[in-house]
């Protein structure tokens, strides 16, 4: 019988929730009437539980910004600011508003919808300056995403015919699938709490996908789930034991390896991890021709912090996918991007710059609140304990996050009256890019002049 | 003011704008009502109450909520002006940026380049300058005009209060122009105006009858919406409430996705039989084609020419919403500002420009986004959150979940919507159309237009601006 692909998502609140603002009561003026009580609907204000004569501390987390508290209050005692710590979080890949969504699509797995236009900037380098398209009237889906047909997430892990031969002898074995296209990486610099690690391997065992972790990961770890796990690092025990279901090694530092490791394990799923600083057509050529299953084509946050570093990342993939099909082989093998993944909108981007999938890593630690709100994301610092009862919170905060990213994934496609996600691949023609429209819309304006020669 | 304060009341004497006041009786100053103050500029002024309080009680700083309001696109400044302007029916005079916002693009790296430096001007001199435009060029069909090139866009029952969309209709009767029903059905209330709502055909063809699709002048068909194509309307559980239920003919407190697209729509040939199955309805009518902005916008048009409607509507990438998925609203479609063009010069190339009204919505927060968009290709343009922050919108966007709108205005809540009066709704809508319509004049008289009309595709007037960089971070997207 058919099972429908169902994630299965459960209420995971934020222990850290992010308040955009604080909300301040003067104390020396608040006369305790209550009134800003009836004003918010959000249940930002209260009365003290030990004492009602006074007002409570606001709750700030709950603050919805819409002023009406501060409005009504007879004797302007409140008063909003920005919470310094929000403003201050993160960096340019992960910007506080980022950060709060992360935390908030772990919550619950939810989709976020919220009322007015979209706040933020007209574009931007990156993936800001792409949008999705859509089609207008000619549709394949019914009903969008809430009809009876299916929008398809699953993707392929590794060599796909491009067709079938039935011939006596002719043995095929099917592409390992995966139902949706993302793959988790506890990629790090160090290694992470074993309850961080056991949150990922759970999660990706509950998503029905691949969890990446290093070779040195405690052996309980490794053992819950095998069959979902990625071994990432030298070969040797335990890796050199075929229950994983892969193995990763890095380009440049053990890739010399890799037609060996492909003959020492037939029926792993190899990949080699291809970072941007040491991007070379020549490691897909040896990724290539050693039969490997993934490229997973990668970089550290730091490289994409900014315009010309998310530029280049942007145009190396883009150089991938169009070499792998430049030797006509670009079935033979999965591209899995990571690094910028920071948000729900760049899986649908990334596929159509030429990936097949993504892998989360840095989001993982933001919704595992591994980071500090006030620090740079994720500077390899875990918390001191994660201790094992935190992993059902942990892993279900994972499957969420990978649920709302789903659910919005299923949006973009269904949009685009789209019916797989494997063929929004390297579909640029589906992407607007701002500058080409820009030049197209505005070609014929002429440009200011700078010198303020331009009368107003 | 700090507890120095004295009551003495002499900065209520000196302040001309009304800051301080002590009512009649009253032994104590009222709170000063500081968005009446004109800030760093009454320093040097004689009446600078802080110079004349005795007792140096009075401090002047700038408010923080300010910097709370607003974001990249709809900036404080312009917020606050179109306050200004609902209150006044002018422009504001100092101290706020009511022309431009903050966005880095679209718009906000577009100016006219008036040939001289500015001249301020007399508003009668300007009252023989044409604001009108047709909304029928076809050679058949009512000849309707309204003397402002914009109209008010559909926000569903359900999505905004009825007392919200009387004022939007009170408004538009008085100006003669529209106001379109949305989505969620034509409430009773409306019917005085008539001649004045047009009747929007959804794809959850909500309150979609013969008797609303006859009374109407103008039928709007939504294939979509700019804040989310490619999806239908959203109305979230909780705002669904009884009353709602009741026009949409559904169960209260259930969550309604309308579909996309039309059911019976899936062709161009089909979208010719739904206009032709509306004209049999009503053979008066003048028929609207509301579509979003796909990179084949340009074909959409030319499909919705040969389907007969009168008018295409196009919805920005940026557009307003009573609910949509973030994810949606910016990462789909183009922004409006790209789309006009597009379909303003393919209109023109396929020789049938003059034969369609084309109309463009999404983000038009200002007469400069308005004079802009026509200056791009379009004729005129339709209004949504400009018209709501006329009535006291600040957009803090929780308008989508539970009771809806702190404020009373995107709300069906019976308590919270009647914080908005259909009357004095209708007088802030009608003063911020004068204040646009005395700014589209000035802009046309310093290029000596007489009429809007000449100012449609006139992209020679315009420049942009290579470097407009709205306050990105280097990583690209702004610290918000």
């Amino acid at each position: 019988m058919f099972r429908r692909y169902h994630i299965p998502t459960a209420s995971a609140p934020s222990r850290r929730p992010w308040a955009r603002v604080a909300v301040h009561r003067d104390l020396a003026r608040c006369l305790n009437c209550g009134t800003c009580i009836d004003s918010c609907l959000y249940g930002v204000h209260g009365r003290r539980v030990d004492d009602p004569r006074f007002m409570a501390e606001p709750t700030d987390h709950l603050c919805r910004v819409c002023f009406r508290c501060v409005q009504e209050c007879p004797v302007n005692a409140l008063a909003l600011t920005r919470n310094r710590d929000f403003v201050e979080a993160g960096n340019g890949l992960f910007t506080p508003h980022i950060l709060r969504t992360l935390s908030n699509e772990a919550e619950g797995g939810r989709i976020p919808v919220t009322g007015a236009c979209y706040n933020g900037p007209f574009g931007g380098p990156g993936f800001d300056g792409i949008w999705t398209d859509m089609s207008e009237i000619v549709r394949p889906t019914r009903d969008g995403i809430h009809g009876r047909e299916y929008i398809a997430t699953s993707v392929d892990i590794g060599f796909r015919p491009t067709y079938l031969d039935f011939s006596a002898g002719a043995g095929w074995t099917p592409p390992r699938e995966i139902p949706i296209p993302m793959i988790l990486d506890s990629a790090t610099p160090g290694t992470p709490p074993s309850g961080v690690l056991a949150s990922i391997v759970r999660a990706a065992r509950t998503l029905g996908t691949y969890a990446i972790v290093p070779s040195g990961s405690p052996r309980q770890i490794l053992d819950e789930a095998p069959e979902h796990v990625l071994v990432r690092g030298v070969p040797g025990d335990p890796a050199g034991d075929r229950r994983f279901a892969g193995l990763e090694v890095t380009y440049g530092e053990d890739g010399e390896d890799v037609p060996a490791l492909r003959r020492r394990f037939p029926d792993a799923i190899l990949s080699l991890r291809l970072p941007l600083a040491s991007y070379d057509p020549a490691a897909v050529d040896l990724a290539l021709d050693a039969g490997v299953d993934l490229v997973h084509f990668t970089c550290g946050w730091q490289e994409v912090d900014d315009p010309a570093g998310m530029t280049r990342y942007i145009r190396t993939l883009r150089d991938l996918h169009g070499h792998l099909l430049e030797r006509s082989r670009r079935d033979s093998i999965s591209v899995v991007a990571s690094g910028p993944i920071a948000a729900a909108e760049h899986v649908p981007k990334t596929i159509i710059l030429g990936a097949d999938l993504v892998s989360v890593d840095t989001a993982l630690y933001v919704v595992l609140e591994c980071v500090p709100p006030n620090h740079a994301v994720h500077l390899g610092r875990f918390p001191e304990d994660f201790p094992l009862s935190d992993v059902v919170w942990g892993t279900q905060r994972i499957v969420n996050l990978m649920n709302a990213w789903r659910d919005q994934l299923l949006e973009i496609l269904g949009a685009m009256g789209m019916r797989e996600v494997r063929r929004l691949r390297g579909e640029v023609g589906r992407a607007i890019f701002q500058a080409e429209a820009e030049r197209e819309a505005f070609g014929d304006i002429r440009m200011r002049i700078p010198e303020g020669a331009v009368a107003r | 003011m700090n507890r120095s304060c004295i009551d003495c009341g002499i900065c209520a004497e000196v302040c001309p704008f009304g800051v301080h006041e002590r009512k009649e009786g009253f032994l104590h100053l009222s709170l000063p009502k500081s968005q009446r103050c004109i800030g760093e500029a009454c320093e040097t002024q004689p009446f600078y109450c802080v110079k004349h309080c005795p007792v140096d009680a009075i401090s002047i700083e700038r408010n923080p909520l300010a910097d709370l309001l607003g974001n990249p696109r709809w900036t404080n400044d312009l917020i606050m002006s179109t306050w200004v302007m609902s209150e006044t029916g002018r422009p504001p005079e100092r101290g706020l940026e009511y022309r431009v916002g903050r966005a880095g693009g679209g718009f906000d790296s577009l100016d006219f380049d008036f040939p001289s430096p500015g001249r301020s001007f007399d508003p009668p001199s300007l009252e023989d300058i044409s604001t009108a435009i047709p909304l029928n060029r076809r050679g058949h069909g009512a000849q309707i005009e309204i003397p402002i090139p914009w109209y008010g866009g559909g926000m569903s029952f359900g999505s905004v209060s009825v007392q919200v969309m009387l004022a939007r209709a009170i408004a538009a009767k008085a100006w003669n122009t529209f106001t379109s029903t949305g989505e969620g059905g034509y409430p009773d209330e409306l019917v005085p105006y008539a001649d004045h709502i047009i009747t929007q055909v959804a794809t959850g063809m909500f309150g979609v009858r013969e008797e609303t699709v006859q009374r109407a002048r103008v039928v709007e068909i939504k294939y979509a919406q700019g804040a989310k194509p490619g999806l239908g309307g959203h109305l979230l559980g909780d705002k669904n409430t009884p009353v709602v239920a009741k026009m949409r003919e559904t169960v209260a407190g259930t969550s309604l996705f309308s579909p996309f697209p039309f059911h019976s729509v899936y062709s161009v040939e089909d979208h010719r039989k739904h206009v032709d199955w509306i004209r049999a309805m009503n053979p008066r009518a003048l028929v609207s084609a509301k579509v979003s902005t796909p990179t084949d916008v340009d074909m959409v048009a030319v499909g919705c020419y040969h389907a007969g409607v009168n008018i295409v509507h196009l919805d920005g990438g940026y557009g307003g919403t009573g609910a949509a998925p973030d994810i949606s609203k910016k990462n789909i479609a183009m922004p409006i500002e790209f789309a006009i063009p597009k379909v303003h010069k393919f209109l023109e190339k396929e020789g049938i420009r003059d034969e369609v009204v084309l109309m463009a919505s999404g983000g038009i927060r200002s007469a400069w986004d308005a004079a802009k968009a026509i200056a791009l290709g379009a004729d005129g343009v339709i209004l949504g959150t400009a018209e709501l922050i006329s009535v006291g919108c600040v957009l803090c966007g929780n308008c989508e979940s539970g009771r809806g709108c702190p404020w009373g205005i995107t709300t069906t809540d019976p308590e919270l919507s009647e914080l908005i009066a259909p009357e004095w709704g209708a007088q802030r809508i009608s003063n911020t159309y004068r204040a646009w319509q005395l700014q589209i004049r000035e802009i046309l008289a310093r290029f000596d237009l007489d009429s809007i009309r000449d100012l449609r595709g006139r992209t020679d007037l315009l420049v942009r601006d290579p470097s407009s960089n709205g306050g990105l971070t280097p990583g690209g997207a702004p610290k918000w």
